[in-house]
């Protein structure tokens, strides 16, 4: 392919071309409900295609839960398609279980939704590839917790192939693990955010920090805080203007902080990761 | 100690079956005794009958060193009774046992026969001759009663047979003759089996053991097929399968695989199967080899022909439905759930989690309830009031409030310090005292937003100053 671009006077329109049949997206995308998040991803996230969501922090799990149950509130919108949700057993004790209560108030994908259980990565993979086989599915989570010996890049790769293929959207939820090269078409950075506030001072819809790490369709880098409205079913982003108003009000509130980094360690961690998939994946 | 049981060369010695240890030991200086294992040889008796399901699949455990089988319309299979009965034999010699058997009309006739007459074949309607020349002992009704007739000159079955039967049961209960009818062939029980009769079974037998894991599941596409043509005549799909190999030394290995929908097709049963001996924690060992294979269906329900709709709705709910059983046999029954709504406030019951493939089984059981039992909405315009992660135990956490019933103002969780910047509450739930005799106390739930955005569901156990003085606080859930 690269020869082709040489030979051909390698204009700009010319490399466009190149990347939109690198990229085709043939299972159409899933819109966040927002615009910007929309065009950065072309389009919106893609279907039948890995996603990988990422957190540096254990406790981030639940925000970042939040965000995956979005995405499959916004795929279920698309198309009635039932779920999979899988986590390692361990999880249930480090987090919590899964609430459905909590679920249904998020959206109404939870009548439909799976919960799988494994003892192991390699269970859950295995699992997670089945699923991810199967076309019936809509989207199929998998919740990898902790160190992931058994993930490289090759499982990473026949999920995005089995995905691909049958068009099922799959997320892959890491916590606290160093990001390995993957072959996903995005990666989030997921982080709460402070919400904006309710009456007398009440936290408010669930809201997210995400920081675009990878993504085949666009430029990275970019960031949000986007919130969860769950009577419309969609994301919103936030406008840094109404945050920093908001917060202007609120005594001890930090949320006009540098998102997502409150150490500095994350953003070492994703620029390191991602120089490090670029160079793996070319 | 007694002795309870004894090898030929013990009893070449003289020694019976009740002697004490001390005089056996009189008796014989150089006697090896050990000690009965009551629990072994229970398993030994119960792996007999595993092998015994070879000839027939009705076999019932007799005390703690007996099985009776009932063979009706077994025998031809095997060339007729008596050649049943040698093969049995022979094949349980081989293995270094000895038994004693015998073949009657009547659980109860063969029976006797076995344990008080040696061994027999009687054909039914010739009970009353064989068992006439046992003792009264065979009747198993005690030594009492075994007493009581041997003092009135009743010492064999045949006296008690051809005596009137009223006044034996006015004397010794109603028990005894409804006991001499079945011996005598008159009355016919069926027995329990240990192993329920399967509504379908095939089997396959082998002249050459097999070994090998391909020619197992060839083997077991074959029986399928056969299965699934007789499930088709009743119109009917199994929902539980299970494939039983027998080696050539005795011990059977059975696997069992369920679905969630009724099949008939092999093909989803055989890769259902697969999985399960891919997944086997300890696998399949096949000795010598199997010299037969049978597969039942356990449970089978009406089949429903699956309907060709135009959006491919049905297709893809039996897509799922496989997904599930690979899943299921893979991972284990309990891995693989859905979420049921439970009637009950406290937020760590209010979930239930049933088996995926049980799901629709659960929904059809609840039936109307299902519609009233429901989680909480939040009010519109706001955010949700239930946490997307909740602990199965709350966790304690160590909280500052500004007064004892106000909201936390900081918190200390993990090691990890939270500033509180955002609180709502409380909600308060109150302990279902119809539920317990000693009610939990009351918890007021927050709602509370840390300075880095965090949001968590805590609650104070206890009202303070009713309940308690020094209300302890959890935390219960994250939300998203």
């Amino acid at each position: 392919m690269q020869q082709q671009i040489v030979t051909q006077k390698p204009t700009l329109e010319a490399l466009k071309r190149v990347c939109a049949q690198d990229q085709p997206a043939p299972h159409g995308h899933i819109s966040m409900g927002t615009e910007e998040l929309d065009q950065a991803v072309g389009g919106g996230l893609a279907r039948g295609a890995l996603h990988d969501l990422y957190t540096p922090h254990t406790t981030s799990l639940a925000a970042m839960a939040g965000f995956a149950c979005g995405i499959l509130q916004r795929s279920g919108k698309l198309e009635p398609k039932p779920s999979l949700w899988v986590r390692q057993h361990m999880a249930s004790f480090e987090v919590g279980r899964l609430h459905a209560p909590g679920f249904t108030q998020l959206g109404p994908v939870l009548d439909t939704l799976v919960l799988v259980n494994t003892r192991t990565v390699a269970d859950l993979l295995a699992a997670g590839l089945e699923a991810a086989r199967c076309a019936a599915l809509g989207t199929v989570v998998l919740e990898l917790w902790n160190r992931a010996g058994e993930l490289d890049l090759t499982i990473t790769r026949r999920l995005a192939l089995a995905a691909e293929q049958s068009g099922v959207t799959v997320l892959m939820l890491q916590v606290a693990v160093q990001p390995l090269p993957s072959a996903a078409l995005t990666r989030w950075q997921v982080s709460p955010a402070p919400s904006r506030p309710m009456a007398a001072n009440a936290p408010g819809h669930p809201s997210f920090d995400l920081t675009l790490l990878r993504n085949r369709a666009g430029k990275t880098g970019q960031r949000w805080r986007v919130e969860w409205q769950h009577e419309t079913g969609q994301f919103q982003s936030i406008p840094s203007s109404s945050r920093t108003a908001l917060s202007g009000r609120l005594v001890s509130l930090s949320g006009s902080r540098p998102v997502g980094s409150p150490d500095g360690k994350a953003s070492s961690y994703q620029q390191a990761d991602y120089a490090q998939a670029l160079a793996r994946t070319g | 100690m007694r002795l309870v049981a004894l090898s030929r060369e013990a009893v070449a010695q003289n020694l019976e079956h009740g002697l004490t240890l001390a005089d056996a030991r009189a008796r014989v200086p150089n006697l090896v005794a050990m000690e009965r294992d009551m629990v072994a040889d229970a398993d030994w008796l119960e792996r007999l009958a595993d092998f015994c399901d070879r000839y027939t699949p009705l076999v019932a455990l007799d005390e703690e060193d007996g099985l009776i089988m009932d063979i009706t319309g077994c025998a031809h299979l095997f060339g007729g009774e008596a050649a049943l009965r040698d093969d049995l034999t022979q094949r349980l010699t081989h293995a270094g046992m000895s038994l004693v058997s015998a073949l009657a009309g009547t659980p109860d006739a063969a029976r006797a026969l076995a344990r008080f007459g040696g061994g027999a074949i009687v054909t039914a309607g010739e009970e009353p001759d064989a068992v006439a020349p046992l003792s009264v002992d065979a009747l198993d009704m005690g030594h009492e009663t075994a007493r009581a007739l041997s003092r009135a000159g009743l010492a064999t079955i045949g006296d008690l047979a051809a005596r009137p039967r009223a006044p034996l049961a006015a004397r010794f209960g109603q028990a005894l003759p409804a006991k001499l009818a079945r011996l005598l062939g008159e009355e016919d029980i069926s027995i329990t089996p240990r192993r329920p009769l399967p509504p379908c079974t095939v089997e396959r037998r082998f002249g050459e053991p097999i070994g090998r894991e391909e020619d197992v599941m060839a083997t077991l596409a074959h029986l399928m097929g056969e299965a699934g043509t007789m499930l088709e005549a009743r119109g009917e799909g199994g929902r539980a399968f299970e494939l039983s190999l027998f080696r050539t030394d005795g011990a059977v290995r059975r696997l069992r695989v369920e679905t969630s929908l009724a099949l008939r097709q092999a093909g989803p049963i055989v890769r259902l199967f697969q999985d399960r001996i891919d997944t086997l924690a300890d696998p399949l060992d096949p000795g010598f080899g199997y010299d037969l294979i049978r597969l039942a269906v356990l449970v089978s329900a009406p089949f429903e022909q699956p309907q060709v709709s135009l959006d491919g709705h049905q297709a893809a709910l039996a897509d799922i439905a496989a997904l599930i059983d690979r899943l299921t046999t893979r991972l284990g029954r309990e891995a693989v759930l859905r979420f049921v709504a439970s009637d009950t406030h406290i937020p760590e019951r209010a979930v239930y989690m049933v088996p995926a493939k049980d799901y629709e089984d659960a929904r059809k059981a609840q039936g109307d309830d299902a519609e009233e039992k429901s989680w909480p909405a939040p009010l519109p315009g706001d955010p949700p009031s239930r946490p997307i992660h909740l602990f199965e135990h709350p966790q304690p956490i160590e909280a500052v409030a500004e007064i004892p019933d106000g909201p936390p103002l900081k918190f200390r969780w993990r090691r990890v310090l939270h500033e509180v910047a955002r609180a709502e509450g409380p909600e308060r739930i109150a302990p279902e005292w119809w539920q317990q005799d000693t009610p939990l106390p009351t918890r007021d739930y927050y709602r509370v937003e840390d300075a880095d955005g965090r949001r968590f569901w805590l609650f104070r156990e206890g009202l303070y100053q009713r309940e308690t003085n020094q209300p302890s606080w959890f935390v219960h859930g994250v939300f998203a």
